[in-house]
C-alpha cells in the first residue's frame, strides 16, 4: 500500500468530509495531475505535501470543537496516574530519570505513550464519505 | 449592546486574495504565482480557512468523460473577501503613518 491510499484511509477515519474535500482531496489531485502532466515534483515531495495537508486538516478538525481538550484530558490522566505510581513505588528510579533527563522527562514520556491509544479510541467519529468522482456524485 | 466581531485576515490570505482577484485559479497555480510565499502543503489549509470565513469560493473543475484521478478545485475571491482585504490595507496604511504625517 503506497502513501496516498494510506492517507485516504486515515482521512476516512480521522477527518470530516468537509476537510477531506477541501484540503486533502485537492492535494492528492495535484499529485495525480503532476504525474499525468510532467513531474514538477518528485513523487516523494508530492506525497510529503499530501501528508502536510492531512496534518493541517486534522489539526483544523481537532481545534474546531472541544475534542482537543477532551483528548488532552484523557492523555494526561494516565500520565499523571503512572507518574505518581512510579514515584510511590520506585522513588530512586524516578529520581534517577529526573536527575538524568529533567523533571518533566518521566511525565512527558508517559504522556507520549498515552497519546496513541487516545487518538485511536477517542477521536470523534466521522460519517462515511461519498465519492468525489463527479460521475458517482451525480448518480 | 451586542459586540461586533471583526473579520481577521493574515498576510498570506491577503496575498491569495490578490492572486484570485481577477480570475479563478487552481491551488498549484497559486503556489507558483506566490513566488514561494505559499507552500504546496499548506495552501489548501489556508484556502479552506478562507472559504470558512467567506473570503473565497471554490468548485470542482469541469472534467472530460473518462478522466482519471480526483478532480482539482478552482478558487475565486468573493466580493466580501476583497472588501475585507481592502479595509485591512487601509488600516495598515493608516497605522504605518508617523504621528507627524498623520496630522
Amino acid at each position: 500500500m503506497t502513501v496516498i491510499p494510506r492517507i485516504e484511509a486515515l482521512s476516512s477515519r480521522f477527518l470530516t468530509e468537509r476537510s477531506y474535500e477541501l484540503i486533502v482531496a485537492p492535494a492528492i489531485a495535484d499529485v495525480e495531475y503532476d504525474a499525468v502532466n510532467g513531474h514538477r515534483l518528485s513523487l516523494a515531495q508530492g506525497q510529503l505535501s499530501v501528508l502536510v495537508a492531512f496534518a493541517g486538516a486534522a489539526y483544523q478538525d481537532l481545534t474546531a470543537d472541544s475534542s482537543v481538550l477532551r483528548m488532552a484530558g484523557l492523555t494526561l490522566i494516565p500520565a499523571f496516574y503512572f507518574t505518581f505510581l512510579i514515584y510511590l513505588c520506585q522513588p530512586q528510579w524516578a529520581e534517577y530519570v529526573a536527575g538524568s533527563f529533567g523533571r518533566l522527562a518521566l511525565p512527558g514520556a508517559l504522556a507520549a505513550l498515552s497519546i496513541a491509544p487516545v487518538l485511536v479510541c477517542c477521536w470523534p467519529e466521522r460519517s462515511p464519505r461519498r465519492s468525489l468522482q463527479p460521475d458517482a456524485a451525480d448518480a | 449592546m451586542s459586540e461586533i466581531r471583526l473579520p481577521s485576515i493574515s498576510g498570506t490570505e491577503s496575498l491569495l486574495l490578490d492572486l484570485l482577484e481577477h480570475r479563478e485559479r487552481f491551488g498549484l497555480e497559486l503556489v507558483d504565482a506566490s513566488g514561494g510565499k505559499v507552500k504546496r502543503g499548506s495552501v489548501y489549509v489556508t484556502l479552506a480557512r478562507m472559504e470558512a470565513k467567506g473570503f473565497v469560493e471554490s468548485r470542482q473543475e469541469d472534467r472530460q468523460p473518462g478522466a482519471i484521478g480526483l478532480p482539482r478545485r478552482l478558487y475565486r475571491a468573493t466580493p466580501y473577501g476583497l472588501k475585507v482585504r481592502d479595509a485591512y490595507q487601509l488600516l495598515r496604511d493608516a497605522l504605518a503613518l508617523k504621528p507627524v504625517e498623520a496630522q
